[in-house]
C-alpha cells in the first residue's frame, strides 16, 4: 500500500494529543499521542482489551475522552455538540466488528440508510449508488437479502459498502478480519486495499491480525497498556530485531508485553 | 439489613431511571420538529404495539369486566338496588379499570419488547451505527416509538372499555339474575362522557410511560444476552410501577382539579 500517490485529498489528518479514557477503576488510554496524516493506512495494533476499538470510539465523538484532544482536519472533536458531530461524521465511515447490520431491513436498505437521511436525493438515485456500493465490495446479488441470511464475510463486505457509500474522507474499521476464516480474511484484506486505492480515504484497521497488518498498513502503533509502546512504518515494523513490537509480530508470550 | 438494602437499590435505580426519562421525555420533544421525517417509522411502530396487542387486551377485558360486575353485585347484596349494576360496572371500567389493566399489560408486552429490540441493537453496536450514518437514534428510534405507544394505548383503551363493560354484561345476565334492561339502564344513567375522556388522557400518558421505560431500558444495556434479558425486566418493572404512580397524580389532577365542578 505504502507509495500510494492518488491519495492527495486537503486536511491536516487526524492529531492526537494526551488522550485519557478511563472505565471506572480501569484505565484503558493514559495519555497517548498519535498524527494520522491524510492518505495514510494506518494500522492500530494491541492486545484484546487494550482500548483500540474505545480509542476510534473516541476519534468519532461516540464516547468523550476524560483529558487531551482530537482534531479531525484541525476540527477538536472532544468538544462537539450532537449536531456538529453529525456533521462531522458524514466524512467518516465505519466498519464494525460484528458488521453491525440493521436486522429489520435488507442489505439493500441498509447501504441506502445513510444516503436517505444525509442527503436529499431522489429514490432512484440512492439505490443505485447503494447498489454500485455493494457492486463494489462484490455482493450486487444478495442486496435483497436480510442481515441474518449472510455469513460473517459478508456481513462485514455489507458493513463495508454501508460506510463508502456516502464517499467518507476517513474509513476506521474495528477488527475487520476477526472471526473470519483465512480466505475470507484475505479477500477483506484485498477490499480494503481496493477502497484505499480507489477511493482515497484515509483509514484506521484496529486489528490483531499481523497479516492483515502487513496487507492493509502504512504505518503501524502498538497500544498496550494504555500507551502507544511502538509507532512506525510497516517495513521499521517487520525488520524491528526486538522490543514490544517484535513480541506482537512474533506472537510470543514472553517479551516486554505481559501475557495475562 | 440485606431486604433494606436491597429495596434501598431498587429505589435509587427507580429514581435513575425516572431522571434519564425525563432527560429522554426532553429529548424526545426536541425532536418532534422532525416528525415528517418519521411518519412511516410511527405508522410501522404503531402497527406492532396495536394490531399485536389486541388479543391480550380483548381476553383481559373480557374476565376484568365480569369480575367487576360479580365484586360489585356481591357488595350491593342487601344495600344497592342492581339497576345500579351497570352503572358502577361501566364508571370503574372506563374511569379506572380499562387504562390502568390495559396499560399493564401491554406495559409488560411492549416494554419488553422494546428494551429487548432496543438493547439488542445497543450490544451488537446497532445504535453506535445509526449515530456514525449522522441519524439521531433518539428520533430514529425513540420518538417514534413513543408517538406509536401515546397513539394506540388510548384506541386500545376504548376497546378495553367496550369489551369490559360487555363482558360486565355477561356476567350480569349468565350468573347474577340481572336482566338486560336492568343493566343496560344502570349504565346510561349516570354515563358522563367526561369519564371516558378522563380515562383516555390517563391511557395517553400510559402510552407515553410503557415507550420511555422500554427505550431507557433498551438504549442503556450493556453486557451481551444477559444485559438485554436484565433490561426487558427492568423495562417492565419501571413501565408498572410508573403507571401506578402516575395513575394516582392524575386521578387526583383530573377527576378532583379539572373535572371537579
Amino acid at each position: 500500500m505504502s507509495g500510494n500517490t492518488t491519495r492527495s485529498r486537503s486536511g491536516e489528518g487526524i492529531v492526537i494529543r494526551g488522550l485519557a479514557k478511563s472505565f471506572g477503576s480501569n484505565l484503558v488510554l493514559d495519555g497517548i499521542d498519535l498524527h494520522i496524516a491524510r492518505g495514510e493506512a494506518r494500522v492500530v495494533l494491541g492486545r484484546s482489551g487494550q482500548g483500540k476499538s474505545v480509542l476510534l470510539k473516541l476519534i468519532v465523538g461516540l464516547l468523550r475522552p476524560d483529558a487531551g484532544s482530537i482534531q479531525v482536519d484541525g476540527v477538536e472533536v472532544t468538544t462537539l455538540g450532537r449536531r456538529e458531530l453529525f456533521e462531522l461524521r458524514r466524512c467518516i465511515g465505519m466498519v464494525f466488528q460484528g458488521g453491525a447490520l440493521f436486522d429489520s431491513m435488507s442489505v439493500l436498505e441498509n447501504v441506502a440508510l445513510g444516503l436517505r437521511e444525509q442527503m436529499r436525493l431522489p429514490n432512484d438515485e440512492i439505490l443505485e449508488r447503494a447498489m454500485q456500493a455493494l457492486a463494489m465490495v462484490g455482493l450486487s446479488a444478495v442486496g435483497s437479502k436480510m442481515p441474518a441470511e449472510l455469513s460473517g464475510g459478508m456481513k462485514k463486505r455489507a458493513s463495508l459498502a454501508r460506510a463508502i457509500v456516502t464517499q467518507p474522507d476517513y474509513i476506521l474499521y474495528d477488527e475487520p478480519t476477526t472471526g473470519l476464516d483465512p480466505i475470507t480474511s484475505d479477500a477483506i484484506n484485498r477490499m480494503i486495499q481496493k477502497l484505499d486505492r480507489e477511493l482515497g480515504v484515509t483509514s484506521i484497521v484496529v486489528t490483531h491480525d499481523m497479516t492483515s497488518a502487513f496487507m492493509v498498513g502504512d504505518r503501524f502503533a502498538l497500544l498496550n497498556r494504555g500507551d502507544i509502546v511502538f509507532e512506525g512504518s510497516a517495513e521499521e515494523a517487520r525488520n524491528a530485531r526486538a522490543g514490544p513490537i517484535r513480541q506482537f509480530i512474533d506472537g510470543s508470550a514472553e517479551g516486554p508485553l505481559e501475557s495475562v | 439489613m440485606y431486604v433494606v438494602a436491597r429495596i434501598g437499590s431498587e429505589v435509587i435505580r427507580l429514581v435513575t431511571d425516572a431522571g434519564r426519562g425525563g432527560l429522554l421525555f426532553a429529548r424526545i420533544l426536541g425532536s418532534l420538529s422532525a416528525i415528517r421525517r418519521s411518519v412511516r417509522l410511527i405508522i410501522q411502530q404503531m402497527f406492532v404495539i396495536g394490531n399485536g396487542s389486541v388479543p391480550l387486551v380483548l381476553v383481559t377485558s373480557i374476565f376484568t369486566g365480569a369480575v367487576a360486575a360479580v365484586q360489585a353485585a356481591y357488595q350491593f347484596r342487601g344495600y344497592v338496588p342492581m339497576r345500579f349494576l351497570g352503572t358502577v360496572v361501566a364508571k370503574s371500567v372506563v374511569i379506572e379499570l380499562g387504562p390502568v389493566l390495559t396499560a399493564l399489560v401491554v406495559g409488560a408486552r411492549v416494554g419488553a419488547s422494546i428494551a429487548a429490540e432496543l438493547g439488542t441493537m445497543r450490544v451488537t453496536e446497532q445504535i453506535d451505527a445509526l449515530e456514525m450514518l449522522a441519524i439521531d437514534p433518539v428520533r430514529y428510534l425513540a420518538m417514534p416509538r413513543f408517538i406509536a405507544a401515546s397513539i394506540m394505548l388510548p384506541v386500545l383503551t376504548v376497546f378495553a372499555d367496550v369489551v369490559a363493560i360487555m363482558g360486565g354484561y355477561v356476567a350480569a345476565l349468565g350468573t347474577l339474575d340481572v336482566t338486560s334492561k336492568t343493566y343496560v339502564d344502570g349504565l346510561r344513567m349516570f354515563f358522563e362522557a367526561k369519564d371516558v375522556y378522563g380515562g383516555l388522557i390517563k391511557a395517553f400518558v400510559f402510552g407515553g410511560i410503557i415507550a420511555i421505560s422500554g427505550t431507557i431500558n433498551g438504549f442503556n444495556t450493556s453486557g451481551g444476552a444477559e444485559g438485554v434479558g436484565a433490561a426487558a425486566m427492568r423495562a417492565v418493572v419501571a413501565s408498572s410501577v410508573m403507571i401506578l404512580i402516575a395513575d394516582y397524580v392524575l386521578a387526583t389532577v383530573i377527576f378532583q382539579v379539572l373535572f371537579s365542578s
